[in-house]
């Protein structure tokens, strides 16, 4: 009986994750900005790090525990780097400006 | 029978963590503008990975294994923030969303404190913000 209970709530994680993988894949490839680019492609790899940890109780393997160790801490490089780079755009297409004429 | 117990346990903090990060992939797919997705996108995502490690700890009942989930935990609450500020900080000052959606917008009280003035000819939708008024600005190579 709980084993059952067990399997059914792990069919049901892995069920939610593939959706959710599904929807962010959706926002990254339509996204308008870059922007929303970049924070689903976030929100992706934390989805990684999820199954990740989920096909670790699964298999009953604790060996890829050092990929989600490396993953969490990398993982915020991307949005970052990519932050950087496009804050000279958002400088030239900015709502607010400075009376002198300096940037932002 | 304990064993049992330990898995059924982890199982449930698995799903909830999984549960967590679909509510945060459906808000990052309907809610309007880059602040909003942005909101959907950080703090479910992190509320749920730490569900799900919980429950890979309570799965695996290992000392060791706790440890190592402690760090990426850790990790990923310290490192989270600031990738959200730097794209949160960059989408405000592009300008690719709605006046009309905040209720609040105290950093352009602090902006225009600070010398800033609102461009009144910017437009929200997407190619068309630059004044047709002024000439393009000079690329800087900075």
């Amino acid at each position: 009986m709980i084993a059952i209970l067990t399997q059914m709530f792990l069919w049901a994680a892995v069920l939610m994750i593939g959706a959710a993988a599904a929807m962010t894949l959706w926002r990254l490839t339509a996204g308008p900005s870059t922007l929303d680019r970049i924070v689903s492609a976030d929100v992706l790899v934390s989805i990684v790090l999820v199954g990740i940890g989920l096909s670790m109780v699964v298999f009953d393997n604790t060996s890829a525990m050092a990929i989600l160790l490396v993953l969490s801490m990398v993982a915020f490089t991307g949005a970052v780097s990519i932050a950087r780079l496009l804050a000279p755009r958002a400088a030239e297409r900015q709502r607010y400006r400075r009376d002198n004429g300096g940037d932002s | 029978m304990t064993e049992e117990l330990y898995d059924l346990f982890g199982a449930i903090f698995l799903a909830g963590g999984a549960f967590f990060c679909l509510g945060g992939a459906v808000g990052l797919v309907r809610f309007p503008d880059i602040l909003a997705r942005m909101h959907a996108a950080t703090k479910p995502q992190v509320f749920g990975l730490l569900l799900v490690l919980s429950g890979i700890g309570i799965s695996v009942h290992d000392a060791k294994v706790w440890m190592s989930l402690g760090l990426v935990m850790v990790l990923q609450i310290l490192t989270a923030p600031v990738g959200g500020h730097l794209v949160a900080r960059v989408a405000y000052r592009s300008g690719e969303w709605n006046t009309d959606d905040l209720v609040v917008d105290e950093l352009s009280e602090d902006l225009s404190e600070a010398g800033f003035t609102r461009n009144e000819e910017f437009r929200p939708e997407r190619g068309q913000d630059r004044p047709k008024s002024q000439e393009p600005p000079q690329r800087r190579f900075d």
